[in-house]
């Protein structure tokens, strides 16, 4: 017999969702989705990038998320949803489908991006650094899923408390716990790698 | 007596703080997870490849067609759709034309009653 699950509190509505006059004519003339693809494809390009691990399929994964975001578009509502977080909910379903059909390890570390200048005149501490990054995103790929997710929705793509809410169907306040958990998670991989101090939680 | 605030709920404050360029001040036993979430930042950096594929994902998206559900929705809200300009023309010609048929009632009214008058006498 399976324990019935706790019912999660419903996401607050939002105050205002800036997209909502570029969703309107969106809806009224498809050909005004451009400024919405415009605006979104670099980070669903990215959110993609960084669990596929590869530009082809982070490619795939954006171009049908945009093509099932422009079909739905017409039934989109605001009731409870801002439209980045709805269509980083048509990414995050997209992915998670290209995962089953690769299969791909969940252990895998994250991909790198693409370089920044580093700002430490000091090669030593450029190294260090490089070193420490590229830990960051192996500590991030041997995640669980779900941790992992949280750490990209908040600090690849910017999504708010509430937004990754709706993108992960939890409330608010069990993403605020997953997202300390996360960190706590990473601070203490971090640490058994010689980075930082251990968190005392 | 005020009720502080559960870890978890400062340090989303201090991440959406340190997100906007902050440097928030927290308890000691927040700070290396918000240390965490800085490198973070630092190691995955935004991604900008979307401009590599974005001629051909638009020419995808307007080739797509749409469904005759989406088209009716669509048409639907455009039919819906609050046109100021519209609105005040209809208006202006309603208003037209009740004035006309009231003045036209008006003059038959009044013709009438003169006939009838003049048929008593």
């Amino acid at each position: 017999m399976t324990r019935p699950q706790p019912v999660p509190e419903p996401a607050p509505l939002p105050v205002g969702d800036p997209d909502r006059a570029d969703v309107r004519a969106a809806q009224a003339d498809r050909a005004a989705f451009a400024v919405l693809y415009r605006r979104y494809a670099d980070r669903v390009y990215g959110y993609a990038f960084y669990q596929l691990g590869d530009h082809h399929d982070a490619e795939d994964a954006t171009e049908r998320t945009f093509l099932a975001a422009m079909r739905a578009l017409p039934a989109f509502r605001e009731q409870g949803s801002t439209f980045r977080a709805w269509l980083f909910r048509i990414a995050h379903n997209t992915i998670a489908n290209a995962h089953r059909t690769r299969s791909r390890r969940s252990a895998d570390p994250l991909p790198e991006g693409w370089d920044r200048p580093a700002p430490d005149p000091d090669p030593a501490g450029v190294v260090a650094l490089a070193d420490e990054l590229r830990d960051v995103r192996h500590a991030i790929g041997a995640m669980p899923d779900d941790r992992r997710q949280v750490i990209l929705l908040r600090f690849v793509d910017g999504l708010s408390t509430a937004e990754i809410a709706q993108v992960l169907d939890r409330s608010p306040g069990a993403v605020r716990v997953l997202l300390h958990r996360s960190l706590r998670d990473l601070a203490r991989r971090l640490a058994e790698r010689g980075h930082g101090g251990e968190p005392d939680l | 007596m005020t009720i502080r605030p559960s870890q978890a709920v400062q340090l989303d404050h201090a991440v959406e703080e340190l997100l906007a360029g902050e440097r928030p001040v927290v308890e000691p036993t927040i700070r290396p997870l918000l240390d965490a979430a800085a490198l973070v930042r630092a190691a995955l950096p935004p991604i900008p490849g979307a401009d590599r594929f974005e001629s051909r994902m638009l020419n995808r998206l307007a080739r797509e067609p749409e469904s005759r559900a989406a088209a009716a929705r669509r048409q639907l809200a455009q039919a819906a759709a609050w046109r100021p300009g519209r609105a005040m023309a209809a208006g202006a010609v309603s208003s037209a034309a009740l004035g006309i048929t009231v003045t036209v009632v008006a003059v038959w009214r009044s013709r009438r009653h003169s006939a009838a008058a003049r048929m008593g006498n």
